[in-house]
């Protein structure tokens, strides 16, 4: 079984309908409260949230663990 | 043969401005230059990926149909990529767009500029 299976989320976030530029400072913004290597869930009804969620990770340097639209899982590495 | 050229160009102008027909024309030359070409519709420029919107728009008699311009981008490969809180504010959804539109925002622009994308705003 994969580390993540068994890690709990350390927060949940529900992006609601927030895409875009709105979608990504949000999940920024809900990063910032955790620590290296702990989970961040975000669900959203965002549309572009397949394309936009993978590429901000790639982007910003955080491990995307899953995607499996509405949910993603993200754990936040190191500034 | 070199590595293929990148052109990203981001259009917040609709079918009633003709800075719209610059942009598509613009892009459509680098589609035929052999780049590949990501549009970048924002605000009023989501209309250009709307199923039939194009049909009827010229905005510069001296230009191509800009329906032919944005067919011929998207046949050579290039990507529309629509804003989607620009197209949902507008009462779009993902089936009032012509083929080659993926609904994506910021991120994925801005992904392609660290690929080495040029850049292009109008």
């Amino acid at each position: 079984m994969q580390r993540h299976d068994i890690q709990e989320i350390a927060k949940h976030w529900d992006a609601g309908e927030a895409g875009c530029g709105h979608l990504a400072m949000g999940i920024a913004r809900a990063l910032s409260t955790l620590r290296e290597g702990e989970l961040l869930q975000l669900t959203t009804r965002d549309a572009g949230a397949p394309i936009d969620v993978p590429a901000w990770c790639r982007l910003s340097g955080h491990s995307l663990i899953s995607a499996s639209h509405p949910n993603y899982i993200i754990c936040k590495q190191g500034d | 043969m070199s590595e293929q050229k990148k052109i990203v160009i981001v259009n917040s102008h609709g079918l009633d401005d003709e800075r719209s027909s610059v942009a598509w024309s613009i892009a459509n030359t680098a589609a035929s230059s052999g780049m590949e070409v990501t549009m970048f519709l924002v605000s009023s420029g989501v209309d250009w990926a709307r199923r039939g919107a194009a049909d009827a728009a010229q905005l510069n008699p001296l230009d191509p149909k800009i329906s032919d311009m944005i067919n011929n981008v998207v046949e050579s490969g290039g990507t529309l990529l629509v804003c989607p809180p620009c197209a949902k504010v507008r009462g779009y959804s993902e089936d009032s767009f012509i083929e080659g539109t993926v609904l994506a925002g910021a991120p994925a622009l801005l992904e392609k500029m660290t690929e080495g994308a040029y850049s292009l705003s109008f």
